[in-house]
């Protein structure tokens, strides 16, 4: 897989990261451990690479954007995901204490609702707004590449759904609206089973 | 003239009026900062703790564990003023409410440092299953 060489708060990039899901090598391995950032990227890596493993025999210019730029872009914005980026304000439970969760943890959780959908992969994952205030409203964007065969607007509304329920959990944000937008369009492997759709499911 | 010499202060003139029943008293960061480590590792929730400072911030931190290769504590504690500093980034797993982990690492630790008065800072940097 190719990765743009970003290079990430902690000093590794996305490239070594990608190296080490194929190879198990890295420089620093301990660091893997450690790094909360690190462990985000490979688990987003991970899952863009068994999607890239599904369509690896697909002809992508027969459908959607026609090259490869939405691998690109997931990679692109991945990078800026994996950073801690703003402190997000928890409610403490005494005074004195200061408790909070990093934007990164939370676009990560974005990105894994969005990924673990069949057939989808989350391009750009954002929060807007003033997160670092209680209350503040906050909209939730997500760019999201679908292959070809599964229903747009329902893996949109289950994603609402379940990026909905998930960040009333795990997070405080007054959270007003989920926009989802359809950047691409995969084409499936040509010996892919077209049928992974449910039947009730209509493109 | 010389006067005798007083007598050196033993360590029981410097003891409280109230004798110290907290690990932060008397006992280094360092130590106390593993107890925490081990309490927060048993809140319920909590998956992973993660360097309070990161180890590309934390020089000392860094040849540390290069030369023993051991990793750090990834508690940072701080007893030299009135009130304990505590500082911690955890991951969550995903089955529960990372706030909720939070607040309850948070009182795992106030209640370990009892009756010292503490302040303490919980980070979420992680939401993984």
């Amino acid at each position: 897989m190719s990765t743009p060489n970003d290079t990430l708060d902690c000093g590794h990039t996305l490239a070594e990261l990608s190296t080490y899901l194929d190879t198990g090598e890295f420089a620093d391995p301990g660091h893997l451990n450690q790094c909360p950032e690190c462990q985000a990227g490979l688990a987003a890596l991970g899952s863009i690479s068994a999607l890239g493993t599904d369509l690896r025999d697909a002809d992508i210019a027969a459908a959607g954007s026609g090259t490869d730029d939405w691998m690109q872009s997931i990679l692109d914005n991945l990078r800026l995901e994996l950073r801690p980026g703003r402190s997000i304000p928890v409610r403490g439970g005494h005074a004195d204490d200061i408790l909070s969760e990093t934007e990164g943890a939370i676009s990560a959780v974005i990105r894994s609702v969005a990924d673990a959908l069949p057939g989808t992969a989350a391009g750009k994952c954002r929060l807007h707004g003033d997160v670092g205030t209680p209350g503040a409203p906050v909209t939730v964007s997500v760019d999201l590449a679908v292959v070809y065969g599964h229903p747009l607007e329902q893996r949109a509304a289950e994603l609402r759904s379940q990026l909905a329920e998930t960040l009333s959990q795990q997070t405080e944000l007054n959270i007003t609206s989920i926009d989802v937008t359809i950047t691409d369009i995969l084409a499936p492997p040509p010996s892919a089973d077209r049928t992974q759709t449910t039947p009730e499911e209509k493109p | 003239m010389t006067e005798p010499l007083r007598p050196s202060a033993s360590a029981s003139d410097h003891a409280p009026a109230v004798a110290p029943d907290t690990a932060v008293n008397g006992v280094p960061d360092s130590a106390v900062a593993g107890e925490l480590r081990r309490v927060l590792e048993q809140v319920d929730g909590v998956q992973k703790l993660y360097p309070a400072h990161p180890v590309w911030q934390n020089i000392a931190g860094a040849a540390h564990a290069a030369v023993t290769g051991e990793a750090p504590n990834p508690v940072a504690v701080d007893a030299s003023g009135d009130v304990v500093t505590v500082k911690a980034r955890i991951g969550v797993a995903t089955g529960h409410r990372a706030p909720d982990v939070a607040r309850a690492a948070a009182a795992a630790v106030r209640a370990h440092l009892e009756p010292r008065r503490c302040a303490v800072e919980v980070a979420v940097v992680h939401i993984a299953g």
